[in-house]
């Protein structure tokens, strides 16, 4: 097959830790393959310089939306972008930025900042809560198996395939014992988007939720499970806004055991 | 009494184990975490015979939960495919009658008369089958209504036979291979006595199970309950569509099927992965999802295992292990279900105008 043209990208980063744009920069690193098909545009954290107003073929946004002129530059994005993917549980889901969602401004602001006149912060929101996207790149930070298949569906002019399925599938490809069963455990596993691997439940560690909610998750009937596990109320209601506290279908486990505003 | 049968002392057991170790890979019930597993044995005194039940049975060894199908190379004309071609022999070692059950039922699936399954086919041809009569039951295990088990009473798709007598196995043999493996040990026939005594085991334990399912008629009653409450109860207030219970289910023999393509895009990897019905895009097609809605999904899974497997199969796709409500995150339990349905059969009650 001819080489075809290199796909022209854009990287923006709104609010949120830059890991996953760190994680871009250690692909580059470890995937090379993947970039000699991609000519950079605009990367901020990669490269100084470059046109905001693209044309791009491929966009990137990480981080959640919580300034106006994020949404506003985010709108002209879209248009100048053939296909626009948020990577990243913020830019998903609301990520972490969204924990701070279901308590009032006011109280958040004071609870961090001594002087709270000079932000213009609000309440966070995914990507797609402004502008329509093509796929979702899920992942805290974003997941390789995701990147490549977008990219490697845009050089082949096919539909991505991208994982959605509960991280139990891939628990139990890998062997696990499962943990919410054998050791009790309020795994979050069973209603999160898998892609990382099982990591966590491969070591131990009960799922937390990072990659967000697979599609149709059932939260509440999970969230009632954890309370016949014998959970808390308020640590139930932390489980579902942890990571994505905008998603419907985290807000229908939490809400039982809180308010989400 | 079938002749080829023998005592083996459990030492010398052991020790004839660890001489097939060279010409095979031995697979078997393990210790792990206070569970036991199947796998690859590396200590023959690892292997815990008296084990009750696994997460994963060793359909995974034959069906393997993520397996490469072929690789495919682009040429200058056209492309190549390169299949799969070596497997290791093994033998799986302390099978429970249900669990080989549920390998013959694969081989209903894998390997028809029409078409053959290219990897399964391999990796079932390069298989030996120890099973072993069980010496437990555990609450969830209902194989004596299925008919598959606790004791396996069947003649042929398997290789050895054990049943625990105390210091020694009865080892029977029903296959060409096995009867070659026995031969050089010149082990001591078992006599009558052996064998009443494995009767009285078998009826021993067949008293001690606690599940039961009433068989009759169960593949009418479910079909022609589609639209009974249970399933949308069910499904709203308990089920995850998180797919547990078919990855842990022995009979389930669905897959996906993705290609890793290398960057040049000149190399293919076409891979599958164990699939389930309870995922949401299982029965997504171009244009539409045919079981969009858990309900239908979780219906799915009750009904394929327990009715449309029979016309399409010839037996049941339950196995009664029990495996699928244990290692539900909510416990979900096929057989309450069906049972539900018996009870409150809502198109009879209909037809007779109560509901
Ligand atoms: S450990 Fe968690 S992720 Fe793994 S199967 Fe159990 S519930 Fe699912
Ligand atoms: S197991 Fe859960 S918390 Fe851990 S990396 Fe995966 S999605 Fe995140
Ligand atoms: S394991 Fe249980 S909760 Fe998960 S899909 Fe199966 S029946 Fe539903
Ligand atoms: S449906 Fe459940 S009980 Fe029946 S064979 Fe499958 S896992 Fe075992
Ligand atoms: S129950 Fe579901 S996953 Fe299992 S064989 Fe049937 S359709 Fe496939």
């Amino acid at each position: 097959m001819n080489r075809k043209k290199r796909i022209r990208l854009g990287v923006f980063k709104y609010t949120c830790c830059a890991g996953c744009e760190f994680q871009l920069i250690f692909f580059q690193k470890k995937i090379l393959e993947i970039f000699e098909n991609l000519e950079i545009i605009y990367f901020r954290m990669g490269e100084s310089g470059g046109g905001e107003e693209g044309p791009f073929d491929l966009v990137l946004i990480d981080g959640a939306i919580t300034e106006a002129w994020q949404a506003d530059q985010l709108k002209k994005v879209r248009q100048a972008a053939k296909f626009l993917l948020p990577i990243g549980s913020c830019a998903v889901n609301g990520g972490i930025p969204a924990i701070k969602n279901s308590t009032s401004e006011l109280e958040m602001e004071k609870r961090v900042y001594q002087q709270i006149q000079p932000l213009h912060s609000m309440k966070a929101h995914p990507v797609d809560d402004y502008v329509k996207v093509d796929g979702y790149i899920k992942g805290c930070p974003m997941g390789e198996k995701d990147l490549v298949e977008a990219v490697t569906s845009l050089l082949l002019g096919k539909r991505a395939n991208f994982i959605n399925y509960s991280v139990c599938v891939e628990c139990k490809l890998k062997g696990n014992l499962c943990l919410l069963i054998a050791d009790k455990l309020p795994c979050m596993g069973p209603v999160t988007n898998a892609g990382c691997g099982a990591l966590c439940p491969s070591y131990g560690r009960a799922c937390y939720a990072c990659w967000g909610p697979m599609e149709d998750a059932n939260s509440r009937a999970l969230a009632w499970q954890f309370e016949k596990m014998g959970l808390e109320p308020d640590d139930i209601f932390r489980k579902f806004t942890q990571y994505a506290s905008n998603k419907l279908e985290f807000r229908k486990g939490a809400q039982l055991y809180g308010s989400t505003t | 009494m079938p002749k080829d049968a023998f005592v083996i002392e459990k030492n010398q057991f052991s020790s004839w184990l660890k001489k097939l170790q060279e010409s095979f890979q031995l697979i078997g019930p393990v210790e792990k975490e206070g569970h036991f597993v199947f796998s690859l044995i590396e200590e023959v005194n690892d292997l815990v015979m008296d084990y009750d039940t696994t997460m994963l049975g060793p359909r995974k060894f034959i069906f393997l939960p993520e397996e490469k199908i072929c690789t495919i190379y682009q040429k200058d004309q056209g492309f190549t495919i390169k299949k799969v071609q070596d497997v290791p022999g093994q033998l799986l070692i302390g099978v429970h009658s249900c669990d080989l059950h549920a390998i013959l039922v694969l081989d209903k699936v894998f390997l028809l008369k029409s078409f053959q399954d290219h990897n399964y086919r391999l990796r079932r041809e390069n298989t030996l089958i120890m099973a072993l009569n069980c010496t437990k039951v555990c609450p969830t295990c209902f194989c004596s209504s299925m008919g598959t088990g606790p004791f396996v009473e069947l003649d042929k798709g398997f290789d050895f036979l054990l049943t625990d007598c105390g210091e020694s196995y009865l080892i029977e043999s029903f296959s060409e291979k096995a009867k070659d493996l026995l031969l050089p040990l010149n082990l001591p026939q078992a006599d009558d006595s052996l064998f009443k005594k494995k009767e009285q085991l078998f009826q021993e334990l067949k008293g001690r199970f606690i599940k039961n399912l009433d068989t009759t008629n169960l593949v009418q009653t479910l079909l022609e309950n589609q639209d009974h409450p249970v399933w949308q109860r069910t499904a709203e207030e308990r089920c995850l569509g998180c797919t547990n219970c078919t990855m842990v289910c022995p009979t389930c023999f669905c897959f996906n099927v993705k290609d890793k393509i290398s960057f040049d895009l000149k190399e293919c990897d076409r891979v599958r992965y164990w699939d389930s019905c309870q995922e949401l895009h299982f029965a997504e097609v171009h244009g539409a999802n045919y079981r969009s809605s858990r309900k239908a999904r979780l219906r799915q899974f009750v009904t394929h295992k327990l009715a449309t497997w029979v016309e399409q199969f010839g037996c049941f796709g339950c196995i009664g292990c029990g495996r699928c409500m244990y290692w539900c995150p909510t416990h979900i339990d096929l057989t309450e279900m069906a049972k539900e349905v018996q009870k409150s059969n809502f198109k009879r009650m209909r037809e007779d105008g109560y509901a």
